[in-house]
């Protein structure tokens, strides 16, 4: 079933009783006439009056059981945020003891070793790369690790097992020193050895 | 300012610092939380759904106190968070291509309507079956009984448009109830 062009937005309007009365008059003397559109407007008025005269149940207490319930949530958001607003602070104050720590920390290698960098003012054959030293041994020694006969001492035995050869920064006359076994006056001692051996 | 526009104004004012005390915001709940409930009670099938979008609208009520600027009344403004919370819920639900089991069963077969509140049941499922939009002018006005100027108000357009979009949904809303096979004669 449809309605007549010219009227069928005005209809709904009619059911619902929101047109101005120029067009309720229009719509009324219409619906004398056309059959169709009566039926219509009969359809919509039924589905109208069921809509006006149907209401919502509200439960009983519901206002101040919800006032209850947003006001649970509303404290549990406002601890969670102020959780939060202490958390950050703390983590960034944590963070930044740690950042500060490594700092100091490396700025200071330089200063526990300095017996080492006063040792390499003299022969620059070791530079320091953040992990460990680097030993330049020129390849006219023509070494490797077995050509150093340090056995008469089984330190640095050690030590020298642990110049390996790191082929990923340069040729076989590059070094990498491993410090892990040794202190740093054994260390110490190790390079004055080698120095005295090698160069 | 008289009495009345004082009412309607609602109890809704700053304290000295612009902030709003718990007390304001429990007066402003209990002064409108039957008709939102109700707007979300006839949009869905469970009191409890109904229940979460009460309170979300409240929740976002609360978070935007201190946007409220007076250039509505909070009756209208509250409204308009509900209709937005309302529509999102409903677009989501259509996203989920969500087939309420009652339409389903209805589609089956003829329905002959027996009594009014079968008729007003069914009527919610038809109402379900349009686009969120032309759910909330349906609810706004001929549930809630709000006028055009209004749902025009809360749904931020013209009373015109309000009044078009009305006209449509309760059109689209025969159509709807027709392919279900309603008789109207019964209803």
């Amino acid at each position: 079933m449809k309605a007549c062009k010219d009227y069928e937005d005005l209809l709904p309007l009619y059911a619902s009783g929101d047109l101005s009365s120029i067009d309720y008059n229009k719509v009324k003397e219409h619906l004398k006439d056309c059959k169709v559109c009566r039926d219509y407007q009969l359809s919509l008025a039924s589905i109208t009056a069921v809509m006006e005269q149907n209401s919502v149940e509200i439960p009983p207490g519901y206002g101040a059981d919800l006032v209850v319930a947003l006001n649970r949530r509303l404290d549990r958001r406002s601890a969670w945020q102020k959780r939060l607003l202490w958390t950050i602070p703390a983590f960034a104050t944590a963070m930044a003891v740690v950042v500060i720590t490594i700092i100091s920390l490396i700025k200071n290698e330089p200063a526990n070793n300095q017996w080492l960098a006063d040792l390499n003012r003299e022969q620059d054959y070791l530079s320091f790369t953040g992990t460990g030293y680097f030993g330049e041994i020129p390849v006219d020694d023509n070494i490797s690790n077995g050509d150093i006969d340090l056995s008469t001492d089984g330190l640095y035995r050690d030590a020298v097992c642990q110049i390996v050869e790191n082929p990923q920064i340069s040729d076989i006359d590059s070094y990498l020193l491993a410090t892990g076994n040794l202190d740093d006056e054994d260390f110490k001692k190790m390079l004055e050895q080698l120095k005295y051996e090698i160069l | 300012m008289s009495k009345g526009h004082e009412k309607e104004k609602g109890n809704l004012k700053p304290d000295n610092t612009g902030q709003y005390d718990a007390d304001s915001f429990n007066r402003l709940v209990l002064e409108n939380q039957e008709k939102i409930y109700s707007l979300f009670r006839r949009m869905v099938a469970s009191h409890d759904e109904a229940d979460d979008l009460t309170q979300e609208t409240f929740i976002k009520v609360y978070k935007n106190l201190s946007k409220f600027r007076r250039e509505s009344t909070p009756f209208t403004w509250i409204y308009r968070i509900a209709v937005n919370t309302g529509i999102n819920y409903l677009r989501r639900q259509k996203a989920r291509q969500y087939v309420g089991l009652d339409y389903a069963n209805l589609k089956s077969g003829d329905n002959v309507i027996h009594n009014s509140e079968l008729s007003a049941h069914l009527l919610q499922n038809a109402i379900k079956k349009l686009s969120p939009k032309q759910q909330m002018v349906i609810i706004l006005r001929s549930y809630q009984g709000l006028s055009f100027k209004e749902v025009a108000n809360i749904m931020e357009s013209t009373e015109n448009a309000a009044k078009v979009n009305f006209s449509h949904a309760l059109k689209n809303l025969k159509n709807v109830l027709e392919n279900m096979g309603v008789s109207y004669e019964s209803m």
